[in-house]
């Protein structure tokens, strides 16, 4: 099936719309401020009225363009395209200040592309098994597997937990708003028509995360590139032993990458730094990382790929998304009339497939468009702000409109931009509110459904093994803050009495 | 006034009111599921604790670096009306006319008192709005904003 689909996309439209959506992907990864999630965003509305295939091989292939493309201003000009290549910032940009920007820009290259392509093989083989294993779940344990996602999520964002759960009970409350699900009760609509269907995924995706980023970003004058200053690019830089010296670097980078892929809501923005941490402590010379070390831009590079195919498998297998773009991706199943869930890659296989065929495709032709356009990187990096982030404002009042055919959701984008404003100012996490926002629904319907099927029962959910594994998981995840911090302050009282 | 206690406050308060808004909402007559408040309920109860929460771990010495500066605060300002005014205009004069003012006020915005050539800000200005046209009303057969006014 997987290379029925492969074939498939030799199909010229296809090709043409992978070809261009990875370039647009690439320019969006490229420039600080744009992301390829932003780009995924603006597209989701293009594609309702196309084919379901088309669609997906369009917002697939812009994401993976979107993620292969954030090291370019990173070893330009130092500065992160996207939050995936902050880590590649520490070793790329030294290299290239030293006159070896080839090399780093050929290690960003292949290391982008080792990630993408053999996440996706591991993807291909064990999202079946996983969804397999996830359609003997009953309610009570897909219910405990969103909640124990939900609280993962929240209990590891950066900052403080509170901040974290209240982020994730915000978007619990903003997927409340409409028609309960079961009854059909309407609940906070204040007899607003338009509130009564929901709230849009895609204005809130939209104003969380291209009208605030634009608007806070021009806040803080933080759209002004430094001046790229590199020598002539030709040629491919990177050596064969220089791979074979950073093969376990990469081995171990591309199982981070992949892990923290697969865990819900953590994808490349963890998995790069992560990766370069352990690269760094793993080294027999971490004095050289910081300074142009290869093995820097290898870890942080085949990591931040290597969480697509490790994102793919919760989407796909279990309809759970492993991080921001693939939260897009379900809402967009959803639009299209399919429900995510275990029961998507027996239902629908071809499309499932495509998805993987997709990625594996793409990560071929940014290799070949990346190696080729290399001389060509600065010159994206000279855009002019004031005409890209103007243009890309429109596209996404305008996005928000077509998505219901309504002006209440252009009103929807700027209050979610403000409330995502209110979240930065208190360094509160939007990960763990889109997450429970997309979950809210499903969460509900299943403890709901749970406690029903059960008759009034409650223990049902303590009582079945799995549940009960994933429900003790979250709990140690809230908590475990806490234990830390108590084990910590206990060995300082035995330092002290000692 | 430690900023992050004002906020948690803040938010606890919120989460009280969505809590107690559940309270309004119609409950069918099952006895065997826990009917459409649990979540509403479980949502704003969530939100009160964890605004507490902030309150009381919130740090004692505030952290001196700002948001934004006044000149900050100021641009998002701006942005946010011509962001608002392009809602309106959409409202009001429909899509090509709106969009095609808001380009231009948008860009010379983001230029932020940078050298802006007018010719071009007005034709990225026409050509956004006919590709946006083209490409929705005609290619997908959505209608745009229409207005009240044309």
């Amino acid at each position: 099936m997987f290379f029925q689909q492969l074939l498939a996309l030799c199909n010229p439209l296809y090709f043409t719309v992978i070809f261009f959506c990875t370039i647009l992907g690439i320019i969006f990864g490229a420039i600080p401020g744009l992301t390829g999630g932003m780009a995924v965003s603006l597209m989701l509305p293009l594609t309702f009225g196309m084919d379901t295939g088309l669609a997906f091989t369009m917002m697939i292939s812009t994401w993976v363009g979107g993620i292969s493309g954030g090291f370019i201003a990173a070893t330009l000009v130092g500065i992160p395209g996207c939050p995936s290549s902050i880590a590649t910032c520490f070793d790329a940009y030294p290299m290239s200040q030293k006159g070896d920007t080839v090399r780093a820009l050929g290690i960003g290259i292949l290391a982008s592309f080792t990630g993408t392509f053999l996440s996706c093989i591991v993807a291909v083989f064990l999202s079946p098994y996983i969804a397999d294993f996830a359609m003997k779940l009953g309610p009570w344990d897909y219910f405990s597997l969103c909640f124990c996602a939900i609280s993962l999520v929240a209990a590891l964002s950066k900052g403080s937990i509170f901040k974290g759960m209240f982020a994730a009970f915000l978007g619990l409350f903003l997927s409340t708003v409409g028609v309960a699900p079961i009854d059909g009760a309407y609940r906070y609509t204040f007899g607003n028509v338009y509130l009564s269907g929901g709230l849009d995924m895609v204005a809130l995706m939209l104003g969380f995360y291209a009208v605030e980023e634009i608007a806070v970003n021009f806040a803080k004058g933080q759209q002004d590139m430094p001046e790229v200053k590199v020598g002539s690019i030709s040629g491919f830089g990177v050596k064969i032993a220089d791979i074979i010296k950073n093969l376990g670097i990469i081995i171990k980078s591309f199982l981070i990458g992949l892990w923290i892929g697969f865990l819900p809501g953590m994808g490349s923005g963890l998995s790069n730094m992560v990766a370069y941490a352990q690269a760094k402590a793993g080294s027999k010379h971490p004095e050289t990382f910081g300074k142009g070390e290869s093995g820097g831009i290898w870890a942080s590079e085949t990591s931040n790929n290597a969480s697509v195919g490790g994102a793919l498998i919760p989407m796909v297998a279990l309809g759970i998304p492993g991080d921001a773009v693939t939260a897009l991706l379900l809402s967009g199943l959803m639009i299209h009339g399919l429900q995510p869930g275990p029961l998507l890659i027996s239902s629908n296989p071809q499309l499932v497939y495509l998805m993987f065929a997709v990625v594996m495709l793409s990560a071929i032709v940014i290799l070949i468009e990346q190696f080729f356009g290399m001389r060509w990187f600065p010159m994206l990096l000279k855009i002019s702000y004031h005409y890209l982030y103007g243009v890309i404002l429109v596209l996404c009042l305008i996005g928000a409109f077509t998505s219901t055919n309504t002006l209440f959701n252009i009103l929807c984008v700027l209050v979610f931009a403000a409330v995502g404003v209110v979240l930065e100012i208190f360094n509160i996490p939007s990960s763990p509110l889109i997450l429970s926002f997309i979950l809210g629904h499903t969460v509900e319907e299943y403890f709901r459904k749970g406690v029903s099927y059960a008759r009034g029962d409650y223990s049902r959910f303590f009582t079945r093994p799995i549940s009960l594994i994933f429900i003790i998981i979250a709990v140690i995840c809230i908590f475990y803050p806490y234990i830390k911090s108590l084990f910590k302050k206990k060995e300082a009282g035995n330092v002290s009495t000692n | 006034m430690n900023k992050e206690r004002v906020g948690g406050f803040a938010f606890a308060v919120f989460g009280l009111l969505v809590a107690l808004l559940a309270g309004q909402i119609r409950m069918p007559v099952n006895s065997n599921e826990p009917g459409p408040r649990l979540f509403p309920c479980i949502a704003g109860f969530g939100m009160m604790l964890c605004g507490i929460g902030m309150m009381l771990t919130a740090p004692k010495e505030e952290n001196k670096k700002q948001f934004l500066t006044k000149t900050g605060w100021i641009k998002l300002l701006k942005m946010t009306v011509v962001l608002f005014l392009y809602y309106l205009g959409l409202q009001i004069l429909g899509f090509i006319v709106s969009t095609f003012f808001f380009t231009i006020a948008i860009i010379l915005l983001l230029a932020d008192g940078k050298k802006v050539s007018k010719i071009l800000a007005i034709i990225v200005a026409a050509v956004t709005t006919a590709v946006i046209y083209l490409v929705f009303q005609k290619a997908f057969l959505i209608q745009l904003p229409t207005g009240i006014v044309f």
